[in-house]
């Protein structure tokens, strides 16, 4: 793996991965019929790694995401953390849904503190972090507004703020980002970069751009459909701290990028 | 509402405005108040012109004066009855709420609790209360269990069934989250749930209120030495119409007051629905 740490060098690294899926085949059984949403899949995501899972819709993201936080259960084939295999939800993750999925009576500061809550930390310390969260998703102004008050661009950055409200070590985001303007998500990315850099904490990002993938992940996954699998994996050899303007200028980003809007077609070729 | 407080501070603008707003809200205030208070005054005209015309003879139809008479004259003794009943029937709608959440609870958290209640609980719906009534009699006495019981029974069913659709209206992906945070199940029910189930649970609850009122006044028609079941039982036999209208007109205002009641208790627990939001939109 081609983690561009040169300070820090986690003995993890060559041993067991933080989070390694083998194998894994999902199956949803619906009423009807039954839906093959993953088939032999394998992924390893090792300690401060910033993996991006990219692919057309329907191909898995979510459920493979959905797979490492214990939320599904495998089929076939096991998830696990730290060596230890997955049997139920993980509570040590952050999740980013694909929807806000915030609760509608409680005002944006409440809903972040639903972490705390549900969690029992300590009450002060949780707002302090709230407070931080929520000034660098420039939230501060809207701490006392409801969710529908608030554009869905504002609900999706409350969400990611109850997401980090605990510091979790894994964060894992489905399209986060995905109902954001331009220069929203510019932002946001760029705050995420610097979060993930200045913390030893390791995410795995399900996007549609893939821009946004190849700045922000040391790893870009590519998934193809029917049955969801594995196409690629792209090492991003570009230094851990990126600044937005040099890492689109720089060569390196230009050779993933090509590279995965080659396997998943023209479809994303503007992006 | 909001609105109409806020719209003076903005008068830094020419004014035009806000004022233009605010009497618009208010107008649209007052109108939706009128249409009911219009219709009322045309019933009462209506009945009043039928009644001094001598179409219909008092025995048949008493005046509203004849009515208002017999309120007035019979203050005392009506209250008292109505006093009962309201006891009946706050008694029978707390017990039917407590027991209905309960049941709804049990059977949204458990299959067995489903299979089993839920033939039981349509069972007890389907069969005519006013035919069990009587029963009821026998088993508990003349006093007002008998009545509670009919009381509780009417306004179970929609508080079960608003209670079950409730809690299975939440989000599901909020549920996954609970599961990541590691909550207990019974911060799930009350953070999570419960909240998530108010709307359709306060949807139900003023169905039920309305049929608690009803339940207790037949348990009161069954038998009864007091109640307005009674009084209207009584003003029956003496052939009173004027007693029997204004004992009807007693329950029906306890019935809408009820209802008006748990309105205000609805506004003020979910303001964040949709249904209040687009209220005054
Ligand atoms: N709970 C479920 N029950 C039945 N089928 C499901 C369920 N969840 C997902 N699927 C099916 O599994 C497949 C993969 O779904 P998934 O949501 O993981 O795709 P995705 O890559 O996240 O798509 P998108 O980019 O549109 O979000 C789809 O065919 C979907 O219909
Ligand atoms: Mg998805």
């Amino acid at each position: 793996m081609s983690v561009t740490v040169e300070e820090r060098e986690p003995a993890t690294m060559t041993d067991t991965a933080l989070v390694d899926v083998e194998n894994v085949g999902i199956t949803f059984q619906t009423r009807k019929n039954t839906v093959e949403a993953l088939r032999e899949v394998d992924l390893k995501v090792n300690q401060g790694d910033f993996v991006a899972l990219v692919g057309p819709s329907g191909c898995g993201k979510s459920t493979l995401l959905r797979s490492m936080a214990g939320i599904i259960q495998p089929t076939t084939g096991t998830v696990s953390l730290r060596g230890e295999e997955i049997e139920g939800p993980r509570q040590d993750v952050g999740f980013v849904f694909q929807r806000p999925a915030l609760l509608p009576w409680r005002d944006v500061q409440r809903n972040i503190m639903l972490q705390a809550e549900m969690r029992g930390m300590d009450k002060n310390q949780a707002k302090a972090r709230c407070e931080e969260l929520l000034e660098l998703t420039s939230l501060t102004g809207f701490k006392k507004s409801l969710p529908h008050e608030l554009s869905g661009g504002m609900q999706q950055r409350a969400a990611l703020c109850r997401a980090l409200l605990h510091s979790p070590e894994i964060l894992l985001m489905d399209e986060p980002f995905g109902a954001l303007d331009a220069l929203t998500r510019e932002h946001l990315n760029s705050e995420l970069q610097k979060l993930w850099n200045s913390t030893n904490m390791t995410v795995v990002l399900v996007t549609h751009s893939v821009a946004e993938a190849v700045y922000l992940a040391t790893r870009v996954v590519v998934m193809g459909s029917r049955p969801g699998h594995i196409i690629e994996e792209f090492d991003v050899d570009l230094p851990r701290e990126r600044d937005y303007e040099a890492t689109m200028a720089d060569p390196e980003f230009h050779r993933v990028a090509h590279g995965v809007r080659e396997l998943l077609g023209g479809a994303h070729g503007n992006h | 509402m909001s609105t109409a407080i806020t719209a003076p501070k903005q008068s830094k603008e020419p004014g035009a405005k806000p004022r233009r707003k605010k009497p618009s809200k208010v107008a649209a205030g007052s109108l939706s108040a009128m249409y009911p208070v219009a219709f009322m005054v045309i019933v009462f005209a209506v009945w009043w012109g039928v009644t001094s015309a001598g179409i219909a003879p008092a025995y048949i139809l008493p005046s509203p004066a004849d009515t208002w008479a017999a309120m007035t004259d019979n203050a005392a003794y009506l209250a008292q009855h109505t006093w009962v009943t309201t006891w009946e029937t706050l008694i029978g709608f707390a017990i039917a709420i407590v027991v209905g959440i309960a049941v709804a609870v049990a059977m949204v958290y458990n299959k067995t609790m489903e299979r089993t209640f839920y033939p039981i609980i349509l069972f007890a719906q389907v069969v005519p209360k006013i035919a069990i009534a009587p029963l009821f009699i026998v088993w508990l006495g003349f006093g007002p269990q008998p009545k509670i019981l009919v009381a509780v029974l009417m306004a179970f069913f929609p508080i079960v069934i608003a209670g079950i659709s409730g809690l299975r209206a939440v989000d599901p992906e909020a549920l996954e989250l609970t599961s990541i945070m590691g909550s207990s199940r019974w911060k799930v029910f009350t953070k999570v749930r419960f909240p998530a189930a108010l709307p359709e649970l306060l949807g139900g609850l003023k169905v039920a209120a309305t049929l608690a009122v009803t339940g207790a006044v037949v348990g009161e028609f069954v038998g009864a030495n007091a109640g307005l079941g009674y009084v209207i039982l009584q003003a029956n036999g003496n052939i009173d119409t004027a007693m029997l209208f204004a004992a009807l007109i007693i329950m029906s205002l306890m019935g809408v007051l009820l209802f008006m009641i748990l309105d205000v208790v609805e506004r003020l627990s979910i303001p964040w629905h949709a249904s209040h939001r687009n209220k005054d939109a």
